[in-house]
């Protein structure tokens, strides 16, 4: 059976996070025989800039020091320091905890610790057995 | 069938685009099958970008003519970037043309490289 390269877009519009300690929580499904053992940890990727006055236009690249918190399913992935003096891309592996590869929702929340961000374009990438 | 992921990678080579400026439209095809129609299996356009002076850049990007990002970019530093898209942009077959263009509407220069198109494809 081989295993395959996956991937589930779990937002594309942005969200603000817009005080320190507000959380938005992102609810996503991975396909039948995604796997997470220690050589195909799955990845998760954003864009994350400085939010914007919400008029048209590019996002502005204002903006200062953020400490976001990643949960996956409730459990913390660890806390992403960046600089947002513009906009930035990130992503980050995690081993724990295990995607929900049933019919059931994984969730993934972004909570700032400190600072305010833009988060967009949330991906995650996982491998997965699949019969062909 | 299973649905599988696939990518084209439609530029490596770095280029630069100065104020004002635009990139050729870069090709690159997608095949029969890809998945246009659900939003958790959208496209994915990602990039590396690094501004070239202290005046920041501001990339408009498109795809086959409709915009799909409208960012600004400063600090000289390299950066990866991916944009997710509308599936329904990209015209499957391998004899369609789809084509990427990045313009910028800033007053600094920035390059790019490494472009490439992620997409799912339904596989027999």
């Amino acid at each position: 059976m081989p295993r395959l390269l996956d991937y589930v877009v779990i937002r594309r519009d942005p969200l603000d996070l817009d005080h320190t300690g507000q959380s938005e929580l992102l609810g996503f499904h991975v396909r039948a025989g995604a796997v997470t053992s220690p050589d195909s940890l799955p990845a998760l990727t954003f864009q994350a800039r400085a939010p914007s006055s919400r008029v048209p236009g590019p996002s502005p690249d204002l903006g200062g020091r953020v400490d976001l918190e990643i949960l996956v399913n409730g459990l913390p992935t660890g806390v992403v320091r960046i600089t947002l003096d513009s906009v930035r891309g990130v992503w980050r592996t995690f081993s724990e905890p295990r995607l929900n590869a049933d019919s059931s929702a994984n969730f993934v929340q972004f909570r700032s610790e400190q600072g305010l961000a833009r988060i967009s374009d949330v991906v995650l990438w996982y491998q997965r057995d699949v019969q062909l | 069938m299973a649905r599988v992921a696939d990518y084209f990678v439609v530029h490596v080579a770095p280029f630069d685009v100065g104020p004002g400026g635009e990139s050729p439209a870069m090709v690159f095809t997608v095949h029969t099958d890809a998945v246009v129609d659900r939003s958790d299996a959208a496209p994915v356009l990602s990039y590396q970008c690094r501004p070239l002076s202290d005046e920041p850049a501001a990339l408009r990007i498109d795809i086959s003519g409709d915009s799909i990002e409208h960012v600004t970019v400063s600090v000289n530093t390299v950066r990866a970037m991916w944009k997710t898209f509308d599936g329904n942009l990209l015209h499957p077959g391998l004899g369609a043309d789809n084509n990427v263009k990045f313009r910028n509407t800033g007053a600094g220069s920035i390059r790019i490289s490494d472009v490439i198109v992620w997409y799912q494809r339904n596989v027999e």
